[in-house]
């Protein structure tokens, strides 16, 4: 048991490395200093599964069944390389949480609404530095929740076994093929999902890990949900938090106190996943559209991909978000085109092929009737 | 009290009015189930025109019971913008635009699925944050910050208030259980038993009494209203709660032939076995070559041969909740079916039989609710 808990840490540790590390090149590429360091890495943090799923995606395509050790250290290698070839900028990242969510200063009272009372409540605060522990509070109720699930249940929810046995096909068997119907002889089991499979993959990447470790677990994919759910937590709570520290606790305390959000938050299942991507995308389009900038639109470009290639909701969204980008950034049409063709690339290179290749050769994808389970 | 003089403050209980009578209406509008409309319309809580549109179309805004009550209050600023579309900046025009055509994207196509509706949430729920702050923090309406910051949280502990209560109905089963015992084991209700639990009991609250009264008597635990063949006499084997003791019955038993898995990945996951996928909302069962119908253009007997010889399915994996979605084949189940297993999160083991019989179990709460019904619906909305 405890070998299985070192994986899982193994693992998690490892992604946000892994997604340093893709910062890193964001920072390189952000030669006008129009993004705060730690800005970039928190919006980034959840990229490292992401990438990963799309690594082992294409490995299973292209060097099917050559075994879990090799797709390991190929994804190992790869990443060590991306971080040897940055190091410089790898070394500058800003990871100090305290200080890049602004918890080391005092509360603000001058804007609150005057409640009956409240000058005498906020006196006691006065120069006392409670940011910090206020923070931990609403996060620690959120992490520790999530630990206990992650430990105690299995892997109960429809949707999340689909995914989860798909993975457990792509992992054993380590090979992708695009094909009408998606049956595995071996179960009969026959994935009715049409999305795209970075999901998947995530368990897949763990059933590999867990062969050259020698475990066998779905801790990773189980945590993957709140992992993520609090990736958005955190991003909410940056961007609120630079109107005002209490909004931003208001809207957290929002967050847990909505049924659905919550149950999102606390159920295995890919919303928080695809969710995450999908928050990534607009704030890069957002800034992307403000300055024109190249680390904006790869930072676009890339959220829309992998949220493509997590669900086919995704593709839509994306096209949107695509369109936008087009009508509505300040450049001459050369300019566009060039953004325009800059960015469908990275969509394609990170997921959009997926539907492509499902729509030709597998199995029609948007062509299907969709159906509602 | 010089402020009850002013317009301003007027107009503000005028507008506070109105969005309360909004919401109420909105509620009102969305509580009302039609138990006459297609199942899973039910479940999805859009079985009539106005909740299609309040919960359905615009749910993302309006399905109040999941995504909480304060998300259409971007609308009055999302109004606002447009009326000052000129003066605002290109990528908050972007923005707004890429919001709403996803947005509309998912009113459209993902108005069935409560969980494509919270997709936006984050981002709506920041909008709305960010606006009503700047809107309250504006000098207009400086002196009724404090009503405005009340009402907010008025409206979202209403709205806490409304889904703790009315998820209290939907669930009554896991309520009792969690009320009384914490340990979890099954008991099978014998006719006399529910005879008396049953008898007298036309409203909820009075079933629930005559359970615990008759039930607390009888056991020193109440378990879920589960179980029991009225008609046939076999035996039941009951697991005890570990997370699916079905599953675990399948996976260390060895079984003659292969399960018909009624669209429960579960059974892939933990079990190792061989089944064949089907789904019996669409009656569609799925195979290497693609998919065919099962039912569709057979007689029951004719299924039960063609699942017996041609699939070398002997076995049916199935939730009681599931079996709802195609009466065809819950009256298939009832005539050829054995239940042979049934666990405390209803999934059910069938052994398929060559020749009819009746082959009863059901949650004894929907035998009352049935009863119920006919003279007192409104006592069960949402109770499946």
């Amino acid at each position: 048991m405890l070998k299985v808990f070192f994986v899982l840490l193994f693992e998690l540790t490892t992604i946000i490395i892994f997604s340093a590390i893709l910062v890193s090149y964001l920072m390189r590429w952000d030669t006008q200093n129009k993004h705060s360091r730690f800005e970039l890495f928190l919006l980034c943090l959840g990229l490292g599964p992401g990438v990963v799923s799309l690594i082992i995606y294409y490995l299973f395509l292209f060097i099917p069944q050559a075994g879990s050790l090799f797709y390991f250290v190929t994804v190992f290698v790869f990443f060590l390389c991306l971080a040897a070839l940055n190091w410089r900028y790898l070394l500058k990242l800003n990871v100090n949480f305290y200080e890049g969510l602004d918890l080391n200063s005092q509360i603000d009272f001058s804007n609150i609404p005057p409640f009956p009372g409240i000058k005498r409540v906020t006196s006691i605060f006065n120069g006392a530095k409670i940011k910090f522990w206020i923070f931990l509070g609403l996060a620690g109720v959120f992490i520790y929740y999530w630990f206990k699930k992650v430990l105690n249940d299995p892997i109960t929810g429809h949707d999340i076994l689909e995914y989860a046995f798909q993975g457990k096909i792509f992992g054993d068997g380590m090979f992708i093929q695009y094909v009408k119907y998606r049956f595995d002889p071996d179960s009969n089991f026959f994935y009715v999902g049409l999305h795209g499979f970075s999901f998947p993959l995530l368990h897949a990447w763990e059933r590999v890990v867990g062969n050259v470790l020698g475990v066998s677990s779905d801790l990773y994919f189980r945590s993957i949900t709140g992992l993520y759910g609090f990736f958005i937590l955190l991003v909410l709570f940056y961007f609120l938090n630079k109107r005002s520290f209490l909004l931003a606790c208001f809207c957290i305390v929002l967050v847990y106190g909505t049924n659905g959000f919550r149950l999102t938050l606390t159920e295995y299942h890919i919303d928080t996943y695809r969710i995450y991507f999908l928050i990534g995308s607009f704030v890069f389009l957002g800034y992307f559209l403000k300055h024109q900038d190249m680390v904006s639109l790869v930072g676009f470009s890339l959220f829309a991909g992998l949220h493509s290639f997590s669900h086919s909701l995704g593709v839509f969204v994306s096209v949107f978000a695509f369109f936008s980008l087009f009508v509505f950034v300040k450049a001459n049409l050369k300019e566009r085109l060039r953004f325009a063709l800059i960015s469908i690339f990275i969509i394609l290179l990170t997921g959009g092929i997926h539907y492509l290749l499902d729509s030709i050769i597998g199995t029609g994808w948007i062509f299907q009737e969709l159906k509602y389970y | 009290m010089n402020f009850l003089l002013r317009k301003e403050f007027w107009l503000f209980v005028l507008y506070g009015s109105a969005t309360a009578a909004l919401i109420g209406f909105v509620y009102f509008l969305t509580l009302k189930t039609d138990y006459n409309k297609d199942y899973s319309l039910i479940y999805r809580e859009i079985e009539t025109p106005a909740k299609m549109i309040l919960n359905g179309y615009l749910g993302q805004w309006f399905r109040f019971k999941t995504q909480g009550n304060l998300n259409w209050l971007v609308i009055p600023f999302l109004l606002k913008f447009f009326i000052t579309w000129k003066s605002q900046e290109n990528w908050k025009k972007g923005m707004v635009v890429t919001y709403l055509l996803a947005f509309c994207l998912i009113g459209a196509k993902g108005f069935f699925n409560t969980r494509y509706q919270i997709t936006l949430f984050p981002l709506t729920l920041f909008l709305v944050c960010t606006f009503l702050w700047d809107f309250v923090n504006s000098k207009t309406f400086k002196p009724y910050k404090v009503l405005i910051y009340l009402g907010l949280i008025g409206l979202l502990a209403f709205n806490n208030f409304y889904s703790m209560f009315f998820n209290r109905s939907i669930s009554v089963r896991q309520i009792k259980v969690k009320n009384v015992e914490k340990s979890f084991s099954f008991y099978k209700f014998s006719n006399e038993i529910l005879e008396q639990i049953e008898a007298g009991a036309t409203t909820m609250s009075e079933f629930i009494e005559n359970v615990e009264r008759v039930v607390q008597k009888t056991f020193r635990y109440i378990q879920a209203f589960l179980i029991l063949s009225r008609s046939v006499n076999y035996e039941l084997k009951w697991g005890k709660e570990v997370s699916y003791p079905s599953l675990k019955y399948i996976k260390e038993n060895n079984w003659e032939g292969k399960f018909l898995v009624n669209n429960l990945p579960h059974f892939y996951y933990y079990t190792g076995k061989k089944g064949i996928y089907y789904w019996a909302g669409d009656d569609k069962f799925y195979f290497e070559g693609g998919q065919a119908s099962l039912l569709t253009n057979r007689t029951l007997s004719q299924t039960s041969s063609f699942l017996l010889d041609s699939l070398a399915c002997k076995y049916v994996f199935s939730l009681l909740e599931y079996n709802k979605y195609n009466p065809k084949f819950a009256e298939f189940l009832r005539a050829f079916a054995k239940p042979i297993f049934l666990d405390a999160s209803e999934f059910i083991i069938y052994e398929l039989q060559r020749d009819s019989g009746l082959y009863e179990v059901q949650p004894v709460i929907d035998s009352l609710k049935f009863r119920i019904s006919k003279s007192t619906p409104p006592y069960f909305i949402n109770l499946r």
